[in-house]
């Protein structure tokens, strides 16, 4: 990473911090990931805890609905709870954020953090799709059932617009759409999942 | 440097491997304004349900962290119930979002994605927000990268056969479109491809079947254009088979 970098990162990181005291992520470890015991989201023990109502979080959740992501608020159990993956914790906000921070630079460019949550993160329409029967409606396996999660909240994202082109000549829309995006981050392994535009009122 | 400086090391890149090529690529000046251009080709006929194409897989060089640049193919269709004019549309395809440190060859923010529209007009955009998705997979070599409408009454937007994300139809008219490009925001970034390694577009199909209903055959299409060149003019696009039936082309970038 560069300097330059470093510095573009900062108020971000510090931003999300401050989001993350005041909007109510569910957990946050503050402990440093151990890369050397990665676990998959499939096999790691979760705890999902339905949210309570109101707030950021089910305003997020609700959301997600329209774009046919499913999230729960999730809480890692307690560690008496977890046998030989006892020192397994969940890698902490600030290094989510970073790892979603990389996953779309150009997207994230002038971007701020709104909120960080711990969550399960399923993607209906993501995934594998097989027609059964000849003519009949496709099916489609999600690739993150009940994953477990980092939803990393941005606003001010840029969504590069890409639409059609008028017949016979270059188009003249806006080049870029500013809105919020949620990038879902392993919570175990760092690793980049998803990135979804998500409208948001707040 | 000059612009000639660069095209060089764009077309010594085009030998390189991905890593070499990402290095070679640091020499591109930083993102100045925003300007929205793009090389393709528009398929039309009175149906079609879905757009298909092949496309190879390559990192284009951007300006830097604000840079980015995509291919796709993409269904459009005006909105019957609307004044003329509105359109819908839905697109998969490969993108580079931003790049930050070239010369360690990172690939951060190369993925596949999928954008749609409900309601679109040529000269304000988007006006229901734009549904944008990016998976963080590896973007495959030579993948498929299809839109249709399928028997769930939904378009797919899909790579490798597989879905990215769906979308509701509304009243999306007959006679819909298929459209195939590379795009680029800022004129120092490349839409992919180099003249010595051009992206090809290839067994580029489209979907017929009976209006109202989804298609059932994929065929290659008949009727088709490049689009007019736009500006700037290094933006390069061409029919592999000129006079011909096929559709297949390719996009590259030439600063030579």
């Amino acid at each position: 990473m560069t300097l330059s970098k470093s510095k573009k990162i900062l108020v971000p990181i510090a931003a999300s911090i401050a989001a993350v005291a005041t909007v109510g992520s569910v957990y946050a470890s503050a402990r440093v990931f151990d890369g050397s015991r990665q676990v998959t989201p499939s096999s790691a023990p979760h705890h999902v805890v339905k949210p309570q109502g109101g707030g950021a979080e089910q305003e997020l959740e609700d959301a997600l609905v329209s774009e046919h992501i499913e999230i729960d608020s999730y809480a890692p159990p307690p560690r008496k709870d977890r046998g030989e993956k006892l020192d397994q914790n969940p890698i902490s906000s600030t290094d989510a954020i970073q790892h979603a921070w990389d996953s779309a630079p150009s997207i994230l460019n002038g971007a701020t953090v709104a909120s960080t949550s711990l969550v399960t993160l399923t993607t209906s329409d993501y995934g594998s799709e097989a027609t059964p029967t000849p003519g009949g409606s496709p099916v489609i396996t999600p690739k993150y059932q009940a994953a477990p999660a980092w939803a990393v909240v941005f606003s001010n994202a840029q969504i590069p617009a890409g639409g059609p082109v008028p017949t016979g000549g270059q188009p003249t829309p806006p080049a870029y759409e500013s809105m919020s995006v949620v990038v879902f981050i392993d919570a175990y392994t760092g690793a980049q999942m998803v990135l979804t535009s998500v409208d948001l009122t707040s | 440097m000059s612009w000639k400086m660069v095209a060089a090391g764009c077309l010594v890149a085009a030998a390189l491997p991905l890593t070499q090529q990402m290095a070679a690529s640091s020499a591109l000046p930083t993102c100045t304004d925003g300007t929205h251009s793009d090389g393709g080709l528009t398929v039309f006929t009175s149906v079609i349900y879905g757009a298909h194409a092949r496309i190879t897989s390559r990192n284009p060089p951007v300006c830097g962290t604000a840079g980015d640049s995509t291919v796709w193919s993409m269904l459009v269709a005006p909105r019957v119930s609307l004044p003329s004019g509105n359109y819908s549309y839905a697109q998969a395809g490969y993108g580079r979002f931003g790049i930050d440190d070239p010369v360690s060859g990172d690939t951060r923010g190369f993925h596949p994605f999928s954008e749609n529209c409900a309601r679109f007009t040529f000269e304000a955009g988007c006006l229901t927000k734009t549904k944008f998705f990016m998976a963080t997979d590896t973007v495959p070599v030579d993948a498929y990268y299809t839109t249709s409408y399928e028997p769930d009454g939904r378009v797919h937007m899909m790579y490798g056969g597989n879905p990215l994300k769906t979308a509701t139809v509304a009243d999306w008219a007959a006679a819909w479109q298929a459209q195939y490009f590379g795009e680029a925001h800022h004129p120092q970034d490349n839409i992919v491809g180099l003249p010595a390694n051009k992206t090809n577009l290839d067994n580029v199909k489209i979907l017929n079947g009976v209006p109202g209903q989804q298609g059932t055959d994929w065929v290659t299409p008949q009727s088709f254009n490049l689009l007019p060149q736009g500006l700037p003019n290094y933006y390069k696009q061409a029919l592999q088979n000129p006079g011909g039936n096929s559709a297949d082309f390719q996009i590259w970038t030439d600063r030579s």
